[in-house]
């Protein structure tokens, strides 16, 4: 029995067929499908078997989705561990080479990554972006990193001054 | 790549970061301050991280701080080391100090920021300047300044060694570490200084607070390498080595293992064992090591920090200076003197100075290496159990239970005493062997008088083994008349009048062979088996008393197979050196035996007959003996596996068994034997009796009926005499052979009695009319016997001889008489089928007037007489 196909529509109306376990690297479309099709035993006598189901996803961009699609298709057949895993050992964790060089792209494209990620519910790779930011961010003051990241500054300079005092606490000395 | 390089950015900028993706920013940054960094770059992203208790909760774990709500115990470290302030939950207006602050938890969520601020505004200055600026001297430390006690301090690196756990995903890491590491050496060689000081001054109290202050360093940290439990156990023992030193000297050696003056019973190649100087010895030791652990007790909390130190202290001294050191000189020594060869000057012991040493018995007294091996163990073993150890207590889950030293320590004894143990089972079946055969010789050698102080040697093995064995040493005898007469108790019920003693058959038969029957003894001897399977039983017990404590399933599967060896060996020796030639001797002297060498007896009975069936009686009950020994001491003591007795065939049964079975086929053949002996000798006795009782021509020819009366219808004395042998040989063989062998045994004695009988009838007697009644009295009186004794065959042959007996009982004195007697013979040869015509022929010859009447009854019986043929 042939899958049914699985086409994923971006928000600016491109059209992306996948296989379904590429698609299931996102839980919101997992959980999206588990509602869209019918169970298992169902399916052969289902006459619509070789439409095609259409996946909307409102917020990404094709631009967006081609690269988050290339990395599902990367990590289709790999099984990630529960997500329960402790901060901290996420924090001692290296970064995937494989998702380091994925993840070379620009500031831009980055933070769209990862908002996508958010959005669809992708935690490794979520988890994947954020290192690579966290990486970038290092040594940096803060505004060097609203000046990366493109970040409005929406403190008042008497409320950043007064910031800075409550966390005195923190200067190294 | 930056915004600023990029113009025409095409997206607008970032208001609003999502919370999830701040949140997993925050966890991945590894640098606490790029953490503050970043969390400033727009009011969001602050809101966010400072309200982001997760992220503060995980700072607090790194530290070892958090504590989830009402969850038992502590996260931190060895479950076993905690004391005082380690789990006391975090108070809000508790005043934090860098002594207390790492080691308070926080459980509550929302107070996780605001506490970690705190600790690290105590924390990470103090840890900067300890191990980032790299002081020369941190004693120099205002802080140190500020806690200079030593217990305050060791409080604050337990807390510094947690706190720069948030490092530990930075490059300064490393650093810190080997620079803790090293202060912590330090740190804790100054304690352990100043323990020694305190204990050389005898002031307990602040040795006591010192080792608290070591405590406290026993992290399970990091990388925090410090094992102050180690540099501590190893103060100790550098403390005490001194003390052992007297257990590696020759000179103690010396003093055990000495050169004898004169012969004597213990005595190997010119040296003895000093028993009492290994008993001075090891009290000395206890008196040693009871010093040594009062003084631990008095400088340890009554906890669990001592029982370590006191466990590792004892399997040290136990490893290299006890067993490692003083008892494997004594046994190296030992066997050396074994090996030596006997000295020719030795004088004989003074015989008025004759002793018996301790511990000395049959098994040992050719070895010191087997007078020491089991003597030591014993001495290990009750030293260990009697020391003082000091009372500790272990925090297993909620309660504290009492720690038993006794147990841990007997498993180090065990462990390295085990080579000893080993090579002392190995060698043991030798030595058994060669003491059952001196047991066996010494025996034969000098019987009875021999039997008192044997048995006292047997005993004397116990002596050295534990108490709980003591109780045992009678076991076996007494297990053996129990079950002797549990099993009579159950035939008492059959069996009648006899048993006015209230003695059982079996105990009866007991009583008679151990008190009457002393030459039996001589040949086969119970008491001799007895002493031997206790002889056994105690290297058993020797054995799985030596190893009881630390057997594994290895040395307890080779024990197993030593044990049983010994009791195949056990078995074979008796059955060779003492089963086989009592009744070969008994056998013999059945043989031998002459009646006519004999006096003429009283007892109608064979003597040796009577005692070869004592024997018999003998043998099975060392077989049954055998049994129990089996059943009770290797099948019950899964020394064996066994299948169940009744499926218990040839095939399925193991070495033991079969060398049982060995036995009991012996006895059976022996059996066979003796009763074909015995029959021989029977019927010899009954010929005697014949010869004795001058049986003759004239017994039964009697001429008139005065002779007759003399014999007053009573059976002649032959006859009496051979049912009276005869009688008393089946009613002794009734009660101890089996019923199928003494049928066939009264068969063929039957059988052989007609032969005699016939033999007897045809050459020997004349039987006149009147001796006839007397011949018919006999053959009724043997008749009546062998009914008794349903011997069938034989009772046919009397039935057929009472109607012989007409033969004679009828008057001759005219033809037609003498006719009558020629149909007689011709009727009784023709329907009895007993005898042939020929036969009955034979015995009608022998009436007193045959002579006279023959060629009348020949008429009859074949037409004519001899004398009719006439020579033409």
């Amino acid at each position: 029995m042939t899958e049914r196909k699985i086409i994923i529509i971006t928000s600016d109306g491109d059209k992306f067929p996948v296989e379904r376990k590429v698609a299931e690297k996102s839980i919101l479309i997992k959980n999206m499908l588990k509602n869209l099709l019918p169970a298992e035993e169902e399916e052969e006598d289902d006459e619509d078997e070789d439409e095609p189901i259409e996946v909307p996803t409102q917020n990404v961009r094709s631009a967006v989705m081609k690269n988050i699609l290339e990395w599902c298709d990367h990590y289709k057949d790999y099984n990630f561990p529960d997500d329960e895993q402790d901060d901290d050992s996420k924090k001692s964790a290296p970064i995937d080479a494989w998702d380091k060089n994925f993840l070379n792209v620009d500031q831009e494209m980055l933070y769209e990554i990862i908002l996508a990620a958010n959005y669809l519910n992708i935690k490794p790779l979520l988890n994947a972006g954020c290192k690579v930011v966290a990486e970038m961010i290092r040594g940096k003051s803060p505004e060097e990193i609203r000046k990366t990241f493109n970040i409005v500054n929406d403190f008042t300079p008497e409320e950043e001054a007064a910031i800075r005092r409550e966390n005195e606490w923190a200067e190294d000395r | 790549m930056n915004a600023v390089d990029m113009p025409g950015w095409p997206r607008p900028p970032i208001k609003v970061i999502p919370a999830n993706i701040v949140h997993t920013i925050a966890v991945n940054i590894s640098n606490f301050r790029d953490l503050l960094n970043f969390s400033l770059v727009n009011k969001s992203c602050y809101n966010e991280i400072i309200n982001d208790n997760k992220l503060w909760i995980g700072y607090l774990k790194t530290i070892h701080c958090w504590k989830r709500h009402g969850s038992q115990g502590n996260e931190i470290g060895k479950a076993t080391t905690r004391r005082t302030s380690g789990d006391t939950s975090l108070l809000i207006d508790e005043e934090l100090t860098p002594i207390n602050c790492v080691s308070k938890s926080v459980s509550d969520p929302n107070l996780a920021r605001l506490e970690f601020i705190k600790i690290y505004e105590i924390m990470a200055p103090i840890s900067n300047d300890l191990l980032v600026k790299n002081y020369s001297n941190f004693q120099s430390l205002a802080v140190f300044k500020e806690f200079n006690d030593p217990f305050d301090q060791s409080m604050l690196f337990a807390g510094i060694g947690k706190f720069i756990q948030i490092y530990r995903h930075e490059d300064r890491y490393r650093n810190m570490v080997i620079r803790l590491n090293t202060i912590l050496d330090l740190f804790v060689t100054s304690v352990i200084r100043e323990i020694e000081i305190r204990l050389r001054q005898e002031d307990f109290k602040e040795a006591r607070k010192l080792i608290s202050a070591l405590d406290n360093l026993s992290l399970d940290i990091g990388d925090i390498e410090v094992d102050s439990l180690e540099a501590l156990l190893e103060f100790f023992l550098d403390r005490y080595v001194e003390t052992y030193s007297f257990l590696s000297s020759m000179d103690t050696v010396d003093r055990v293992l000495k050169k004898a003056t004169h012969k004597a019973r213990g005595v190997v190649k010119g040296y003895y064992l000093d028993f009492v100087e290994v008993d001075t010895i090891f009290d000395q030791v206890a008196s040693l090591l009871n010093s040594q652990l009062n003084e631990i007790d008095r400088i340890f909390d009554t906890n669990a920090d001592e029982v370590p130190i006191v466990l590792k202290l004892m399997e040290t001294f136990l490893g290299n200076y006890l067993i490692g050191g003083l008892v494997e000189k004594l046994l190296n020594r030992a066997k050396h003197v074994d090996g030596l060869d006997e000295p020719e000057d030795l004088a004989e012991e003074p015989e008025d100075e004759k002793t018996d040493p301790p511990h000395v018995n049959i098994m040992n007294e050719n070895s010191l290496y087997f007078q020491c091996v089991p003597f030591l163990h014993h001495k290990l073993l009750s030293t260990f159990a009697n020391l003082n150890y000091p009372q500790s207590s272990m925090d297993s889950s909620k309660q504290a239970t009492k720690m038993d030293y006794y147990p841990v320590i007997t498993g180090f004894i065990n462990f390295y005493y085990e080579p000893h143990l080993v090579e002392f089972s190995d060698q043991l079946p030798k030595q058994c062997h060669q003491s059952l055969v001196h047991l066996i010789n010494s025996w034969e050698l000098n019987k009875v008088e021999n039997e008192r102080m044997l048995e006292q040697e047997i005993l004397k093995f116990v002596d050295d083994s534990s108490e709980a064995q003591t109780n045992h040493t009678f076991d076996i005898f007494s297990s053996f008349t129990n079950i002797f007469r549990l099993k009579g108790a159950k035939k008492t019920e059959k069996e009648e009048v006899e048993n006015e003693t209230r003695l059982t058959k079996f105990a009866a038969k007991l009583q008679i062979l151990t008190t009457n029957v002393q030459n039996i003894k001589s040949l086969v001897s119970m008491d001799l088996t007895v002493l031997i399977l206790q002889h056994v039983k105690n290297s058993y017990d020797l054995l799985l008393g030596l190893t009881k404590n630390s057997a594994t399933s290895d040395i307890k599967a080779s024990i197993y197979k030593v044990c049983q060896d010994i009791f195949i060996d056990m078995l074979s020796t008796l059955i060779d050196r003492h089963i086989k030639s009592g009744f070969q001797e008994a056998l013999t002297r059945l043989k031998e035996y002459n009646p006519a060498e004999l006096d003429v007896s009283v007892d109608y009975t064979v003597e040796p007959l009577t005692n070869f069936i004592e024997l018999v009686n003998v043998g099975d009950l060392i077989l049954q003996m055998i049994n129990i020994f089996y059943n009770e001491e290797l099948v019950k003591n899964e020394i064996v596996e066994t299948k169940p007795q009744k499926s218990r065939d040839f095939l399925s049964s193991n070495q033991c068994e079969k060398t049982i079975s060995k036995l009991e086929m012996m006895l059976d053949a022996y059996v066979a034997d003796g009763l074909d002996i015995s029959i021989g000798v029977i019927m010899n006795e009954v010929n005697m009796c014949i010869l004795r009782s001058q049986v003759n021509e004239g017994t039964y020819n009697l001429v008139n009926m005065e002779q007759m009366g003399i014999k007053n219808g009573k059976p002649s004395v032959y006859v009496k005499q051979t049912v009276t042998i005869l009688e008393s040989h089946f009613k002794m063989l009734s009660e101890s052979i089996d019923k199928a062998i003494l049928d066939i045994f009264k068969e063929e004695i039957g059988e052989r009695f007609i032969a005699t009988f016939i033999k007897l009838l045809t050459k020997k007697l004349i039987i006149s009319t009147i001796g006839a009644i007397q011949f018919i009295t006999d053959i009724n009186y043997l008749y009546d016997f062998f009914v008794r004794y349903k011997i069938k065959q034989t009772v046919q042959y009397l039935v057929a001889f009472k109607k012989i007996s007409q033969l004679f009982l009828i008057e001759c004195d005219d033809k037609k008489k003498c006719k009558d007697l020629g149909k007689l013979v011709i009727d009784l040869g023709r329907d009895n089928g007993i005898f042939s015509p020929e036969e009955v022929y034979s015995f009608v010859s022998r009436r007193s007037d045959w002579i006279s009447i023959k060629r009348s009854v020949d008429k009859i019986m074949y037409g004519f007489g001899p004398d009719d043929c006439i020579i033409v």
